[in-house]
């Protein structure tokens, strides 16, 4: 097990009593207390008060309050809390965590279903309302999920379901996620900003208040960093203590700053600003957080949500909520040719709903330290959009029957055509034991599976129009023009080979080879 | 390896080898970038013992050390502070403060 050997000092439970003084860096023991204690800093545990005050070494394989799992050792009976929890991502974490023996609160102001509306489409996998889902979980999962309608910007409201929930971990899902949504005009980039930077401003005062000992685990998505034309490595969120900036002869380690972001819409954008508050509040209040720069995520299926139709969850196709590889299978289902934005060949990281589940799964077995804030970049694998286009095509064609052709269309966005990218994504592998499960492959083939029912491809013919780009970065509202048009197999995807650093290298290990700079 | 209020003494004063000694915190970044980086100069590293101290969880060492600021790096021979620096490091630049006290 992964996480074995972590302590108390990482335990929601363990409340921090005894001989301790919250600090920034920077200043001095000696300047803030004239006595200090000769012992260590004590905890009580909120679990086993009977235990008094000890210090935090009891180790999670020792200690009666953490079970093995799968995913690691995670506490018994754990309080989670899931902000969004109506959402794409929000259900299948709260049926797959509850399931795994966690009590789950969560709220939803079902701003994604309203949304989804506004833009005159609507969730290709039909799904039920929650008050169906919350029945259909208890029935067939046997599991009771504590569900709320609630705004989390209602500070007053949240405020009282947290002291009454008192999680231990809180899933911060709860935002727009959308970059097109967000460029419409300054009514939706005001909207995207205010709910999201906000209200997660708003979260992090109410942690502080009646959970502090929580961990925050905090959606963030690799867009943040956008993709630097110079080909240096994504670092997960800090730079590593061997990242060095020279100048003028002389170097200094760059080691836990925060690495540069380059967001590129003003979605993004709300995710940076999210990043600094989360940043600040671990410094200044001991919070604890991990930042997760999630890839893009494709798919429909969960061991949970794939049970029964009701708790199916929801499927958006059309251009400001569908994600890619969704809307390329829905395309290919409805007869369009897939539609590569420019050149295609943006690279992004991907990774398909099941592992974001899993990865979830394992960061909250894991909570960070006391006031550390952590980044992770969440995804599996690293691919072109007209990579994908191919895939999917192939999969259409082969599996399901399917004419597939692929058109290129002129870039609504404002992005580099054609970049270099070098991503790191260790830390989930390495200290979470981590490893991907589903292959794009099989994923793609599952959608179509689901796609091609006929009652769903109605749905989706209802709203074909919805699927086209049309939110122009430069203010403008119309349909993207086809550039070309050409068959699935008839290109090359040639140039360009994207890295994705999964492990610690030998260098890194091995000080004999070790050169400066020599860090890749 | 991580020592503490209860074992400092015999650990780190008494060491027979040179001792790299960093204080660290949970909530100082810079400190989680370096704690691996001493992993793998421990795990290669015969002449030195590396020694990470808590900083909050033991206030009592940081405090008699005048700890201002962290990570902070000091060297210490036969109980004696030789060196001691502020800030993040990379590899390169701790191998060279090893290799000063050698």
């Amino acid at each position: 097990m992964h996480n074995k050997d972590k302590t108390c000092w990482n335990c929601p439970a363990a409340l921090l009593k005894g001989n301790v003084e919250f600090r920034a860096c920077g200043q001095s023991v000696s300047d803030i207390r004239s006595k200090i204690s000769e012992e260590g800093l004590l905890i009580e545990c909120a679990r086993r008060p009977e235990l008094g005050m000890f210090e935090p070494s009891i180790t999670y394989d020792q200690c009666p309050e953490w079970r093995e799992t799968e995913y690691g050792y995670l506490l018994k009976d754990m309080r989670i809390m899931i902000l969004g929890i109506d959402g794409y991502l929000g259900w299948p974490l709260a049926l797959k965590l509850a399931k795994l023996g966690c009590k789950v609160s969560g709220l939803d102001n079902y701003l994604r279903r309203k949304a989804v509306a506004e833009k005159g489409s609507k969730s290709v996998v039909p799904i039920a309302d929650m008050e169906t889902r919350l029945k259909t979980a208890k029935e067939v999962h046997g599991v009771d999920i504590n569900f709320k309608e609630m705004d989390l910007l209602n500070r007053d409201e949240l405020s009282k379901f947290l002291e009454e929930t008192k999680p231990e971990a809180v899933i911060h899902y709860g935002e727009i996620p959308s970059a097109p949504y967000s460029m419409v005009d300054a009514e939706h980039a005001i909207k995207t900003q205010h709910n999201n930077t906000l209200g997660t401003l708003g979260v992090l005062f109410l942690i502080k208040e009646h959970c502090p000992e929580a961990s925050l685990i905090k959606l963030g998505t690799m867009g943040e960093y956008g993709t630097p034309l110079t080909g240096r490595p994504i670092f997960e969120g800090l730079f590593p203590a061997d990242a060095v900036i020279s100048w003028q002869g002389q170097e200094w380690s760059m080691g836990g700053e925060l690495t540069p972001r380059d967001p590129a819409s003003f979605y993004h954008v709300s995710k940076v600003q999210d990043t600094f508050n989360v940043y600040e509040a671990c410094k200044y209040w001991w919070l604890r957080s991990y930042d997760i720069m999630q890839g893009v995520i494709f798919g429909v299926h969960t061991a949970e949500v794939s049970a029964v139709e009701d708790l199916r969850t929801r499927l958006d196709v059309d251009e400001w909520f569908g994600t890619v590889i969704n809307r390329f299978v829905s395309q290919a289902v409805l007869g369009i040719p897939l539609t590569v934005y420019g050149s295609g060949e943006q690279i992004r990281g991907y990774l398909a709903l099941e592992d974001a589940m899993e990865c979830m799964t394992r960061l909250i077995a894991s909570p960070p330290e006391p006031g550390q804030y952590d980044v992770v970049n969440q995804l599996s694998q690293l691919y072109k959009v007209k990579e994908l286009a191919e895939i999917v095509a192939k999969i259409g064609s082969q599996n399901h029957g399917l004419t597939v052709q692929i058109q290129r269309v002129e870039n609504p966005r404002v992005e580099a055509d054609e970049h270099p990218f070098l991503v790191v994504s260790k830390k989930l592998r390495e200290d979470h034991g981590y490893d991907p499960k589903t292959p794009l492959e099989v994923e793609i083939d599952r959608m179509f599976s689901l796609l091609m029912k006929p009652e769903i491809r109605e749905r989706l013919e209802s709203i074909r129009e919805a699927v086209f780009p049309q939110t122009w970065w430069n203010g403008n509202h119309k349909t993207s023009m086809t550039l070309e048009v050409y068959e699935p197999g008839t290109i090359e995807i040639e140039g360009y080979k994207p890295t994705l650093v999964t492990k610690t290298e030998a260098y890194e290990t091995e000080p004999q080879d070790y050169q400066a700079g020599d860090e890749t | 390896m991580e020592v503490s209020v209860r074992d400092f003494d015999s650990t780190v004063l008494n060491s027979e080898k040179p001792v790299l000694l960093e204080f660290w915190a949970s909530w100082c970044p810079p400190c989680h970038a370096i704690k691996k980086m001493l992993k793998i100069i421990e795990a290669q590293e015969k002449e030195y013992l590396i020694a990470t101290v808590n900083a909050d969880r033991n206030m009592a060492i940081a405090q008699r050390y005048n700890v201002k600021g962290l990570p902070c790096f000091m060297v210490v021979k036969q109980g004696e502070v030789l060196h001691r620096e502020v800030g993040a490091k990379s590899l390169k630049q701790i191998r060279e403060i090893m290799d000063q006290y050698r």
